[in-house]
């Protein structure tokens, strides 16, 4: 019993420490690129992370989601390639640890400053195989970031671009009708595929192939 | 940084200090495990979870939802969202739970938006659900549909306001404008009404003028019909299966005392745009002009086992099923009509098998705009619309569907491009007619693509393998949605 007052005690302290220091939205600050082996990765300075609403559905046993979106362009804008990488973030209630799940490995953290400072330098994000680049071409990254306080089931993931758009419909009716709200519409295009990122989009700088670092693990 | 897999930090109790007490929940587990295992091995193999699922850590610990709270609303009361929230507190509950009964809150409509969070309870495994939601406000909207009756039509202006005063209803007014339509609507809709939510009601006022398609000689003729009116219905949900639902419509119907050609006659006789009238229209059509007030009452019961896993945009079992049976009170014109409808869907190698099969019957007396028509997309498709009945309809008809769906582009929400090949058949005739043309059938492909807020667009090409009543080598239809 003492235990678990302590743990209410301790997660009160960890919700209201991030209440006051994580308002902000999460978002990436800072991108860089580099190179392990035949990988271009990316090195990703963020803010905002985890964040209240996460903390607190992760402190609730569920799980939450970081959603990045990594995009490499040339120089005229085109998209040369990419990843999508998705970090589920937990908290185990009865053994008081934190996880951070990526592409099916897991790292254990036993405090939050712990988790803060990984999710504050992400490194290591794979992009794209270096082959990809044409020697001599220009490129740079563009990073967006989407966090979920519940990680929604991996065919949910990408949602209705505007939620609650869509009316519900009448089953067995001989008519069939959609509509779309002008505005929605509107922002639509004017968004460029109604890419939603929470963070907004940020670039790094211009490299080449021969420009690339490497990374040491 | 570089971060071990598994780092812990120090001066906190590591892995080794709790391994004992771990040991003996891990017999108890393994002992639970083993009898359930037992009383249900094939269930538990195909519900074992994937290794990369998202349930939390120590998932046999189970979970127990405290309490709902919902912020940024000032008229939707809780009460009103538990229509449409399959959760409740005191219940046990996971993620997958708590995803997929938020994800059918949002996919109600009953706010603009919606998202959430959980924070820790009063105890440890207790949690509370936090809803943070936008009302609707008065939206202006676009829409396009399509009817079984009038073919396409847009809706260049739409006044929507949804769940206006806090209980869920949806309210709209339109106007339509159609390939052979035009109207103005004033909709309300309670999709949940009583206190369980099972019950669901509406109301329609408006006024549609129908351009109705006949066909004589291989030619085709449009004749206006007008109806103007209100409508309601109510519909009670029974379990998760079945519907049930009746419906009064009071309107007036007006058609114009002419029909126009649609296309020119092979023999230059008649040409596009000309109007005939009086002896000149067929005897099905010319008694049913004039003006008429009329009762239509409806009664509709449907069955429902449709799978929600879906492949290739389609069910990929389960059955739809309906009757209707319509009464209308129009003096010497009343009638009484009962159809029914089945739709099958079979998983099938690389995609799905779905079946249509349609039967109705119309009493003699029905005017012509209530009787029944063969071709079409809904009916026999690589045949034009209402093209192999005769000019006045017909009182008995039968069709049905083969297709084979499959999926061709996807993307991480499932099927974004589907293709179909399809086999339609059906036959039409009067009861107490001898001018049955026997069973027409036609075949073809078709695409569907899914788009952002449309759902699902198509396009069928289909060809004619029976006796063509117009001279066409193949028809194009475009829809919303699938045929059936």
């Amino acid at each position: 019993m003492r235990r678990a007052t302590a743990t209410a005690a301790l997660l009160s302290l960890l919700v209201a420490m991030a209440v006051t220091a994580a308002e902000e939205t999460a978002r990436v600050t800072e991108v860089n690129v580099a190179r392990v082996g035949e990988l271009v990765v990316a090195r990703l300075t963020t803010e905002g992370l985890p964040g209240d609403k996460l903390l607190q559905s992760m402190n609730s046993g569920l799980v939450s989601s970081v959603d990045l979106d990594l995009v490499l362009l040339d120089d005229r804008s085109q998209v040369v390639g990419g990843n999508q990488v998705s970090l589920h973030l937990g908290f185990d209630l009865w053994e008081e640890v934190f996880s951070v799940r990526r592409d099916g490995r897991e790292r254990r953290f036993t405090s939050l400053d712990d988790l803060s400072f990984y999710l504050g330098e992400m490194s290591g994000v794979p992009v794209i195989p270096v082959s990809r680049l044409e020697p001599g071409s220009r490129y740079r990254l563009r990073v967006g970031l989407q966090v979920h306080p519940i990680a929604p089931a991996e065919q949910d993931r990408v949602e209705d671009v505007i939620v609650g758009d869509q009316r519900p419909r009448r089953e067995g009716l001989d008519e069939q009708e959609a509509s779309v709200s002008l505005g929605s519409l509107i922002r639509f295009f004017y968004k460029g595929g109604g890419s939603e990122n929470e963070g907004g989009e940020i670039f790094s700088g211009w490299f080449t192939r021969k420009e690339l670092p490497d990374e040491t693990h | 940084m570089n971060i071990p897999e598994t780092f812990v930090s120090p001066g906190l109790p590591g892995p080794t200090v709790t391994f004992g007490r771990r040991l003996q929940g891990l017999r108890r587990t393994l002992s639970v495990c083993a009898v359930l295992l037992l009383l249900a091995a094939p269930g538990a193999i195909a519900q074992s979870a994937p290794p990369d699922s998202l349930q939390p850590p120590s998932a046999v610990r189970s979970l127990v939802l405290e309490d709902i709270e919902l912020t940024g609303t000032g008229r939707t009361p809780l009460a009103t969202v538990y229509k449409y929230l399959p959760l409740r507190p005191g219940q046990s509950i996971d993620q997958t739970m708590l995803v997929e009964g938020v994800a059918e809150l949002r996919d109600s409509g009953l706010f603009k938006e919606l998202s959430y969070y959980t924070k820790p309870g009063t105890t440890r495994g207790r949690l509370i659900l936090v809803l943070e939601v936008k009302d609707h406000s008065i939206d202006f909207r676009w829409a396009a549909g399509n009817t079984n009756l009038d073919g396409w039509y847009l809706v260049p202006v739409m006044v929507a306001y949804d769940n206006p005063t806090g209980h869920g209803a949806l309210f709209d007014l339109q106007w339509r404008l159609g390939f052979r339509h035009a109207g103005i609507l004033l909709n309300y809709r309670q999709p949940r009404a009583g206190s369980s939510g099972r019950n669901y009601w509406g109301a329609r006022l408006s006024t549609i003028s129908t351009d109705w398609p006949w066909f004589a000689d291989g030619v085709e003729f449009r004749q206006e019909v007008s109806t103007s009116g209100l409508s309601t219905m109510f519909g009670r949900r029974y379990g998760q299966r079945w519907l049930g639902e009746i419906g009064l419509n009071f309107e007036g119907v007006s058609t114009a005392d002419y029909s126009i050609a649609n296309s020119n006659s092979a023999d230059g006789t008649i040409t596009e745009g000309e109007k005939i009238s009086g002896s000149d229209l067929p005897s099905g059509i010319e008694d049913g002009l004039g003006n008429d007030v009329r009762l239509i009452a409806t009664l509709d019961i449907q069955h429902d086992t449709r799978s929600k896993t879906k492949r290739a945009g389609t069910p990929v079992s389960g059955v739809w099923g309906r009757v209707k049976g319509t009464a209308i009170a129009q003096g010497l014109r009343s009638n009484v009509g009962l159809q029914a409808d089945f739709r099958g869907y079979h998983d099938s190698p690389g995609g799905v098998l779905a079946l249509r099969v349609r039967g109705a019957v119309v009493s003699q007396q029905a005017a012509f705009y209530d009787r029944l028509y063969l071709g079409g997309m809904y009916t026999v498709r690589g045949f034009p619309t209402n093209s192999l009945s005769t000019p006045g309809g017909d009182t008995w008809l039968w069709s049905s569907s083969l297709e084979y769906r499959s999926r061709i582009l996807g993307d991480n929400k499932g099927t974004k491009l589907a293709g179909l090949f399809f086999v339609d058949a059906g036959a039409a005739g009067q009861f107490d007619g001898d001018d049955f043309g026997g069973t027409s059938v036609g075949a073809g492909y078709g695409l569907r693509l899914r788009i952002w807020w449309l759902d699902w667009i198509g396009l069928d090409v289909g060809f004619p393998l029976t006796k063509r009543p117009v001279d066409q080598r193949f028809q194009v239809t475009a829809s919303i949605g699938w045929s059936f």
